[in-house]
């Protein structure tokens, strides 16, 4: 298929901090926490009738906010780098929202706009949709996904994502599955199976085959970053101790990117500073820890985009599955001991995009004075999605594939595109 | 077509209503069924007459390609016949010596024979089992989708489908049990029928749902919907689920429908309990597979058990009142190695419990029998051995294993059970901690999963030279609570206990060490549902509606069987589902069992056979084998006769210009459809080329135990598979085995780059190609030996002149230029075989 308008942007990166960013120690002030701390959420709030956990009283950011750049946009200081340096290129919605208070099915409605139902991706709808830029190369990756060989439901494998991850721990390097050769002349190898099959039946068929051959050509070298410039490396926190983890899977993404894959998404989920980004205790320690693993390498990964002029036609997008809760919950059962963590919310949470197709320094939509609903231009996962599939040149509505009787799309029989945050 | 949804309240079972207003009313006045709006799927079957002496399979095809103008290809060769054959009932390549005996008896009916040896196979029922397990969205084992409650003890389900089919079960009574089997277990006439039945209905149980979801009645609907659309996929082939939210757009179901089911469904019980909040769990129901009797001397052995365990606590409480009387002023020594305290429910992370308060105290008890620990943090001064004293209580006994520093110590930690909870089933035990650091050292308690796990309390790490016994505890924390008192009794009252104990001990022997599997049952209170509107869990619209069957067939069948107040109605359903004057169950099987054979049902869409759907290439074939089926008691293994001793199974699959003029997708089956192999019995191949797979007797019982490392135990439990277990798992999804728990009814047949890359670089196929090319170097003398032994393994006929001169001519290129050893180039060969496309296809 091609587009069915003109793209405003060629690719997409999608940066994946999986648990749930909080909106209200990130980038969604709210003033009235601090003045309400310690006391619970005024009657006037509305609150979702079952949390995934019991609900205590407010709790303040902990973080400090002041604003930031020329659009003075007021964020927390958890990202100072990608503040400081872009955060006037970046679009934020603030009133994303879906139905799913737990991870699970959450992240299921980021990727594939359904919670429970086995659907395709999103990304397996773009590449269902328009293919692929480099016959070497799969046109959709998923690096260090927590949930890897995501089944792509109705639509074929072959529109499934690639998984990019460390598959020898001690290797300490990103890669994927059966990619290194592991015998030399391969060429003659496949020759002798053409000749196997051709002596049993004429004309046999190893497209597969030899582009398997030639993804080894190609993408072994595209995962080997030793050949990067040490400056380039600097610059996504390669080689110290908190950002070469995640500096690492965002510079393969850049290069992937540049090599014409279509669909990337880059999960940060290490463990390290406790669960994910879901804390529903230590909030401060633990989104802080998380934040200095991401900051320099996203920051990173927007300067780079930028100087090889690639931010232009890429769009790259930051969130979580949900946010969080204006309230402490009463983590471990009954007793409200730890008061320093938020639950999940996916009432209302920011997500932020900078690139090709978006609006720079710009805002839309708002929550509740608390942070917990969506309450202007709310944008859902539908609208979220066919946003996203028209920044990609394609209308949400005439994307299809026949499927048990009917014909399915991404955005189901929703979705409206938030012309508002297109540039 | 008007609105179904504009009837109000549409009652299943009275005929006097018009099937949702028109479909009926029209069929009445008499218009003909070419022009009737009732959609083909819903008319009567019919059976049309095929002349005497004609294959009727072969007559129905023949007819359509004569129109087409096409002739059918001739026969394929005996070798191709005979891999495709056993490939299709067995899921596993024929043996040199079964090829040797197929392809030199030329004998007529030799493959009538093949057939009727096949279908005797005890692995027959392991292949078509297998489909079926898809159909039913059965998952086990460690594949599987994060989050998605994990369904253990489906197991037994997945044998009584292996062995339904290897018995050829009538397709009937296969579909009663899976849906009402508990309901009619009572009036089976043997020990493994009742356990047919009270397994079969897993099938309602096995579905996935996410045990995170925070609404418990919105669950609960969920569930129901998950049942109801597995089911009416897999039986009538239309999806009811579009119903929950709305009137099916283009199918005769109303909302109405889907609620007089979703009725039959909230009235079935499948969990055990079902918490309010879903951190305190919703765990399916199992039951142990003993008959009715046993199970009721179990309960009585149980009720006895329990009132023991009530007498054991009034002795130690009578014991206590003497003891209490007879040291009045007795006090407690203080512990003077005490090195920290800590309360249980301070501790530094748990899963699955929770922190509980009662009289005035906090503890820690046991949340869900999921994976369950807790881990405390203790700050030493020096490094060595310590002791920790804890309190808890047990109503059972509950080994835990013990961590210290993230290793595990060998043996667990006893608690020996205290038989309750309340504070005066508390008491303390005295643990050995070797090897703690100085500094911080974490300390974990943990048990598997569905394993008791004790209450705590508090504990007490101290510098005690050694574990405190039982006295010594006393002198300590004196007053002691009931549970403690035991090493104070005195002879008359510790015999009183010793006989308790003994009696205890005896009765729990008598309890049999049984089988478990999933329960299914009617709840005491049956549960009508009135419609949600837009499937809204809070919104609901009119009455109740009550219990019953969909209306669909309304046109074709009389059903009166209305549901009786006291049970849910899955024995009505089931009995509607099998009448013989159904329109879609036998249509909707025919259908499935042609697709398995030929890779495409005469209905395309298998799991749709309502407007949206495929309409059938062979109407006239379709109805004259769901006819058939019926006719002969439902045997499926009846159908495979028919079908496969057909001159259209037989036909070579060859493509020639002419039939892919005019045949392009083989609709028309002028050839056989060539088609890439299910995973299982690609991976089974190659195990099989190894050796791996004894082939059973025709004839014979299953033996499981010499099937164990086939594809379709590893992908159904839980157990490692040998050697290269990750990959073997690995390789699953790869080739389109979808893990996710939803039903399939179409594997994905795509072939991909990864697969390439698979078979290029992967350890697995490597591993079985050097196996294989040993036993070759071993057991043949020379390379042309070698080389019509290795391909008649793998591909199930021998090396003709081109493939055995590019099997020569790699050889030695191997051997040659590459310099790798005989068996190494050998490797290699075998290696390029498994990887070719005749292998993994089916032709």
């Amino acid at each position: 298929m091609k587009q069915h308008h003109r793209p405003l942007a060629k690719r997409i990166i999608y940066v994946f901090l999986e648990g749930g960013l909080s909106q209200l120690d990130s980038y969604d002030y709210k003033p009235a926490l601090a003045q309400y701390a310690g006391k619970p959420l005024p009657d006037s709030i509305n609150r979702p009738e079952f949390t995934f956990a019991k609900q205590g009283t407010v709790i303040p950011s902990p973080f400090e906010w002041k604003h930031w750049g020329e659009s003075g946009t007021y964020a927390s200081d958890l990202f100072p780098e990608v503040n400081s340096r872009f955060i006037d290129d970046l679009c934020f919605i603030h009133s994303l929202n879906h139905k799913s208070n737990d991870h699970i099915t959450a992240k299921r409605v980021l990727h594939t706009g359904v919670p429970i139902e086995v659907r395709p991706t999103l990304g397996s709808w773009l590449v269902y949709g328009l293919g692929s830029m480099n016959d070497n190369l799969p046109a959709y990756l998923d690096i260090t996904p927590t949930d890897p060989n995501r089944p792509t439901g109705f639509l074929p494998s072959k529109y499934g994502g690639t998984t990019i991850d460390e598959i020898d721990r001690n290797k300490r390097k990103l890669e994927w599955e059966n990619l290194e050769q592991a015998f030399p002349g391969q060429e003659e190898h496949i020759d002798f199976i053409k000749a196997i099959d051709a002596a049993h039946a004429p004309d046999p068929e190893l497209d597969e085959m030899e582009l398997a051959f030639r993804m080894q050509t190609e993408a072994p070298d595209l995962l080997d970053i030793e050949n990067e410039s040490e400056a380039t490396k600097k610059l996504y926190g390669i080689g110290e101790d908190h950002t070469d983890e995640f500096g690492r899977a965002l510079l393969l993404a850049r290069r992937f990117s540049e090599a014409g894959v279509r669909y990337i998404t880059v999960n940060h989920a290490t463990p390290r500073y406790g669960n994910l980004w879901d804390q529903h205790s230590e909030l401060e320690k633990g989104h802080r820890g998380n934040a200095h693993a991401v900051d320099r390498p996203i920051a990173g990964l927007l300067h780079d985009l930028k100087v090889r002029g690639m931010l232009d036609d890429t769009l790259v997008i930051c969130g979580s599955e949900f946010g969080r809760t204006p309230t402490f919950e009463f983590f471990d059962g009954i007793t409200g001991k730890h008061q320093n963590g938020r639950d999940h919310n996916p009432h209302g949470f920011t997500t932020w995009f900078a690139g090709g197709g978006v609006k720079r320094g710009y805002h839309h939509g708002a929550t509740d004075d608390f942070g917990y609903y969506a309450v202007r231009d709310k944008v859902d996962i539908h609208d979220f999605h066919a946003t996203l599939l028209h920044i990609m040149g394609i209308d949400h509505e005439a994307l299809t594939y026949f499927h048990g009787g009917r014909d399915f799309r991404l955005t189901d029989v929703y979705g409206n595109v938030v012309e508002d945050i297109l540039s | 077509m008007t609105s179904l949804g504009q009837i109000p309240v549409f009652k299943a079972f009275s005929n006097a209503i018009p099937l949702a207003g028109i479909v009926l009313g029209l069929l009445c006045n008499g218009v003909k069924a070419e022009e009737s709006p009732v959609h083909w799927s819903l008319r009567p079957i019919s059976k049309s007459t095929v002349p005497e002496g004609e294959n009727p399979v072969d007559w129905f095809i023949e007819k359509q390609l004569k129109d087409a103008e096409i002739t059918q290809n001739p026969r394929a060769d005996r070798y191709t016949l005979l891999r495709r054959a056993t490939l299709d009932l067995t899921g596993l390549p024929p043996t040199r010596e079964e090829i040797a005996d197929f392809t030199k008896n030329s004998a007529p009916g030799a493959f009538e024979k093949l057939v009727d040896r096949l279908l005797d196979s005890p692995h027959y029922g392991e292949r078509w089992g297998r489909h079926w397990l898809d159909v039913a969205r059965y998952v086990q084992g460690t594949i599987k989708v994060p989050g998605i409650d994990k369904i253990d003890l489906a197991e037994p389900y997945r044998d009584y489908v292996v062995s339904s089919f290897n018995e050829d079960k009538p397709y009937d009574q296969f579909i009663t049990e899976q849906l009402a089997g508990d309901l009619i277990a009572e009036s089976a006439e043997s020990e493994d029928e009742y356990f047919d039945r009270i397994t079969a209905p897993a099938f309602l149980s096995i579905g996935q749902w996410y045990d995170e979801c925070t609404d418990p009645n919105k669950l609960k609907l969920d569930i129901v919907d998950e049942q109801i659309s597995t089911l009416t996929r897999a039986f009538l082939a239309m999806d009811f689920a579009c119903s929950r939210c709305h009137d099916h757009k283009f199918d005769p179901i109303p909302t109405s429908d889907y609620y007089a089911m979703a009725g039959i469904l909230r009235s079935t019980k499948i969990t055990e309990h079902f918490a309010e909040e879903w951190k305190d769990g919703r765990p399916r129901a199992v039951r142990a597979l003993v008959m009715p009797e046993e199970e009721e001397k179990i309960a009585e052995t149980e009720t006895k058990i329990d009132a023991l365990s009530k007498k054991r606590f009034s002795v130690l409480e009578n014991a206590k009142k003497r003891i209490l009387t007879e040291q009045p002023d007795r006090k407690s020594i203080p512990l003077d190695t005490t090195i920290e305290e800590v309360e249980a429910e301070d501790f530094a992370g748990h899963k699955n419990l929770k922190i509980t308060s009662s009289e005035d105290r906090e503890f820690i008890e046991s949340r869900r029998l999921l994976d369950q620990w807790v881990k405390y943090k203790f700050t030493t001064p020096t490094e060595g051995s310590y002791v920790l004293l804890l309190r808890y209580a047990s109503e059972t006994d509950a080994p835990v294993e013990l961590e210290i520093n993230a290793k595990t110590l060998e043996g667990e930690v006893p608690f020996p059970a205290t038989y309750g909870e309340t504070a005066e089933h508390f008491r303390w035990t005295s643990i050995w901690l070797p090897d703690l650091k100085k500094g911080s050292n974490y300390v974990r308690f943990k048990v598997d999963k569905n394993m008791p796990f004790p209450s705590l309390d508090r504990l007490i790490l101290t510098t005690s030279p050694s574990p405190l016994t039982p006295d010594r505890l006393l002198d300590k924390f004196w007053p002691p609570t009931t549970a403690e008192v035991e090493p104070l009794l005195t002879e008359k009252e510790k015999q009183e206990l010793e006989q308790v104990d003994a009696q205890m001990v005896a009765l729990r022997k008598e309890l049999p060490e049984a089988e478990v599997t999933l329960a299914i049952r009617d709840r005491g209170k049956m549960i009508d549902l009135p419609v949600h509107v837009g499937g809204n869990t809070y919104q609901t619209k009119g009455d109740p509606i009550p219990r019953g069957v969909p209306s669909l067939a309304e046109a074709v069948m009389a059903f009166d069987a209305p549901v009786p107040d006291n049970e849910s109605g899955r024995l009505q359903l089931a009995e509607w589902l099998t009448d013989p004057k159904h329109p879609l169950t036998a249509r909707v099987m025919v259908n499935r069992i042609w697709h398995w054979h030929f890779g495409t049902g005469l209905v395309r869409t298998t799991d749709d056979f309502g407007k949206q759907g495929a309409p059938p290439t062979h109407p006239e074939l379709l109805d004259w084998l769901a006819f058939e089926l019926i006719e002969n008691d439902w045997s499926i293994k009846h159908l495979h006769r028919v079908i496969m001793n057909s001159a259209t199974y037989q036909a070579s699959s060859l493509e020639t210009d002419e039939n892919l003029e005019r045949d392009g997708d083989g609709a028309l089956l002028s050839r056989f459809p060539s088609r890439r192999l299910e995973v299982e019995a690609i991976y089974d191949s190659m195990l099989a080329s190894t050796g791996k797979v004894a082939r059973q007797e025709s004839g014979k019982p299953l033996d499981t135990s010499l099937s164990k490392d086939r594809a379709l135990y590893i992908l159904t439990s839980s157990r490692s598979p040998m050697g290269l277990g990750m990959e073997i798992r690995k390789m699953f999804p790869l080739f389109g085995y979808d893990p996710s728990g939803r039903p399939i009814h179409d594997r994905d047949e795509s072939i991909t780059p990864n697969q390439g890359l698979w078979w290029l670089n992967n350890p697995l196929p490597q591993y079985y190609a050097d196996k294989l090319a040993e036993q070759l170097c071993n057991n043949f003398e020379n390379d042309q030996e070698r080389v019509q032994a290795v391909h008649e393994i793998i591909l199930g006929r021998p090396a003709n002149a081109q493939a055995e001169a590019a099997m020569l001519a790699y050889l030695s290129h191997n051997q040659d230029n590459k310099k790798l050893t005989e068996q190494e180039a050998w490797s290699r060969i075998c290696l390029g075989l498994y990887s070719s496309r005749t292998f993994s296809h089916i032709e």
